[in-house]
């Protein structure tokens, strides 16, 4: 008999929260990685707590997948202008990511981000301070390709660095943890949601940090002219 | 005076909104903008099929979503933005700018409007003409040949998709970047 999403775990909607705001972010994007320290300062500026959510992307099922070792493709079902753009996106976001004294090197294949995602649910779980700090140990090992995110025992290390406990994470992440996490994914895209990182206020979901200017000015209580679209810097 | 290199289309949605806030920094720092064309991929909004592949359901909601968010951001800053059914080519309008260089301010104005808020066809002859007339140019050689050269040089710089902005070697892909843009051009 197959699992079921357990009467503890109840079903999320992908675009409703007590927060006023919900973000949703996967660990193997580099614009959620460049989003995080900019939308962690809102948060603390604003003094609330945001709902923040796994978006698990399955990229090889829209942008094509790919391998590389030791730099060069070895594997690839991606047209030359997926790739074009996929490069000119690393580009971006690494200089960003410069600006923020971070190492951001492109990542060797797709990985399978559900375990690390499953993660933040856990620490969410376990110990929403310590929320952070377990973006800043994940995101950044993962991005110097120093993580396989893909071992259990790697990611129960991180949970452990962020100064959460990792007992019983295995077991979290083979059953609720997995099942609240599939069952989002399942609903996001949609509600709209097909990229991070994406910004969920008022209903409404807002994909990139190009939009934290205007989410800042909502949660501000909308005073004077809404901001365009920015990166901030 | 420093000049920037600006890729842009007409039906693009995107460059639309770009032009007032790039025109904004370009007064403010004294730079100079050269508008050039790409001939972006613009995509009628798909209706939902029975037994569609998730790449399908993907960028059927992609569009969608980027619609919403374009005329959310058009509707805060009062540009006039209504999508036609179906994106029409813009060749015409692109070639004509390229001839009118640095003169073409008018013209962008007028061809932006024709397209998001009448659904102009821009690369109807007559339809070119008549905004040119409006915008008081008369006897203007348009070369569509020079056009597929500009574009075929757009590719050779790399660029994907447009607003884009050509700083020396480094691309901005849209007016999100026109921040770091600003602290660029203020450092050269």
């Amino acid at each position: 008999m197959g699992a079921s999403l357990c009467e503890f775990c109840p079903t999320m909607n992908p675009l409703e929260s007590d927060s006023p705001l919900i973000v949703y972010v996967d660990i193997k994007s580099p614009y959620a990685f460049v989003a995080i320290a900019p939308t962690l300062a809102l948060e603390t500026r604003h003094g609330v707590t945001f709902d923040w959510r796994p978006c698990t992307l399955d990229i090889a099922s829209y942008a094509g997948s790919a391998r590389k070792e030791e730099g060069k493709v070895v594997e690839s079902s991606r047209s030359s202008s997926a790739w074009r753009s996929i490069k000119y996106s690393y580009m971006d976001a690494r200089r960003y990511a410069r600006r923020q004294q971070l190492d951001l090197y492109g990542t060797e294949k797709i990985w399978d981000s559900s375990m690390a995602n499953i993660g933040i649910l856990w620490v969410l779980q376990q110990d929403r301070q310590r929320l952070a700090s377990y973006f800043n140990v994940v995101y950044s090992s993962f991005w110097r390709r120093e993580l396989d995110i893909e071992d259990v025992s790697v990611v129960c290390e991180c949970i452990e660095k962020a100064g959460v406990s990792a007992s019983g994470f295995d077991s979290f992440q083979q059953g609720e943890g997995r099942l609240r996490h599939d069952d989002l994914q399942r609903r996001l895209l949609a509600s709209g949601i097909y990229g991070v990182p994406t910004y969920v206020i008022e209903g409404r979901p807002f994909f990139g940090r190009e939009h934290l200017p205007y989410i800042d000015w909502c949660l501000s209580g909308r005073r004077g002219q809404a901001p365009d679209i920015a990166y901030p810097i | 005076m420093n000049t920037l290199d600006v890729y842009i289309d007409f039906k693009s949605p995107a460059s639309w909104l770009a032009i007032g806030p790039t025109r904004a920094m370009s007064t403010e720092l004294d730079i100079g903008l050269r508008w050039l064309p790409f001939d972006s991929r613009q995509y009628a909004l798909a209706e939902e099929k029975p037994g569609e592949t998730r790449r399908e359901t993907h960028f059927r909601i992609r569009e969608y979503e980027r619609r919403r968010v374009h005329l959310h951001y058009a509707s805060v800053r009062g540009v006039e933005m209504s999508f036609p059914s179906s994106p029409g080519s813009t060749r015409r309008a692109l070639a004509a700018m390229l001839a009118l260089g640095k003169e073409c301010d008018a013209f962008l104005d007028a061809a932006f409007l024709a397209y998001w808020r009448d659904h102009a066809d821009l690369d109807d002859e007559g339809v070119v003409d008549d905004l040119l007339k409006e915008c008081g140019v008369t006897n203007l050689t348009i070369s569509m040949s020079a056009l597929d050269r500009a574009l075929d040089e757009a590719d050779q710089r790399d660029v994907i998709d447009a607003p884009t902005y050509l700083l020396g070697e480094e691309r901005f892909l849209g007016r999100e970047h026109l921040p770091l843009l600003r602290e660029r051009l203020l450092r050269a």
